[in-house]
């Protein structure tokens, strides 16, 4: 499989697990238009940047954006929950799956970005995580 | 009879007055509110089919861009179909069209914007 289709299945395979299902968080990937009325999700965008590919071995680094919208107006608290989750699955753990992709998730951070320019009733926090991805 | 009411009666009346102007069009409503990791697909569920008429207001190509594409607004009775989303299509004269934004219902008519790959 190729570098790029490799990494988004890599990263994907989390958010698909049974566990994280269990912590009924909406997810949604970018590029996908939530219609349910959502009053609290994250939206997932994967950044790669530098990397290599050689005949066999792929690799890529970049960061994991995840937009986490929540009720404008309620405080931050929810958006800290929501964060935390994130953490205890992505944090400083080494993902191997079926697809023989491995991937380390480094330090998150988090930052207010404001009320959603597109739903004036969300609020939007940035959660970044940098990761660094390869393949044999 | 209310406001309201006489106002969607009279819509009614101006979709049957204006004749074949009226075109048939089939509104195809998907229910898309969850994304599948593991399939890396939109979950897709009670498609519904509604026939109606609608008024073509306006047809052109979009210039100015990378991939142009024509674009289409149609008018219908607001009271004919729920609200529309992005995953959702129509069906014009046999031709399938994508529903884009922007989608403007003033409770009475809808102005649906549509799409089709050049």
């Amino acid at each position: 499989m190729d570098k790029y289709s490799s990494l988004s299945k890599t990263i994907f395979s989390i958010f698909d697990s049974a566990l994280w299902k269990l912590e009924n968080i909406k997810t949604f990937p970018d590029n996908f238009t939530q219609t349910g009325g959502l009053t609290e999700f994250i939206r997932v965008s994967i950044i790669p940047s530098g990397g290599s590919r050689e005949s066999t071995f792929k690799s890529a680094s970049g960061v994991l954006q995840i937009d986490i919208f929540i009720v404008s107006g309620n405080g931050p608290t929810q958006a800290f929950y929501i964060a935390d989750r994130l953490d205890k699955y992505l944090v400083s753990t080494t993902t191997a799956i079926a697809q023989k992709g491995n991937i380390q998730l480094l330090q998150s951070s988090l930052a207010p970005l404001g009320i959603d320019s597109a739903n004036a009733g969300l609020y939007r926090y940035k959660y970044t995580i940098p990761f660094t991805f390869f393949e044999v | 009879m209310g406001l309201k009411a006489r106002i969607q009666k009279q819509v009614r009346y101006a979709f049957g007055a204006v004749g074949d102007l009226a075109k048939p069009i089939t509104l195809l409503q998907k229910n898309t509110t969850e994304y599948n990791f593991g399939t890396e697909l939109p979950v897709a569920t009670t498609l519904t089919t509604t026939l109606t008429k609608c008024i073509e207001l306006q047809q052109k190509r979009e210039k100015g861009t990378e991939n142009p594409s024509i674009v289409k607004k149609v008018l219908l009775s607001a009271e004919d179909i729920s609200d529309p989303d992005i995953y959702d299509k129509v069906v014009i004269d046999g031709v399938t069209w994508n529903i884009v934004a922007p989608y403007d219902n003033d409770g009475f008519l809808i102005t649906l914007s549509l799409t089709k790959e050049a």
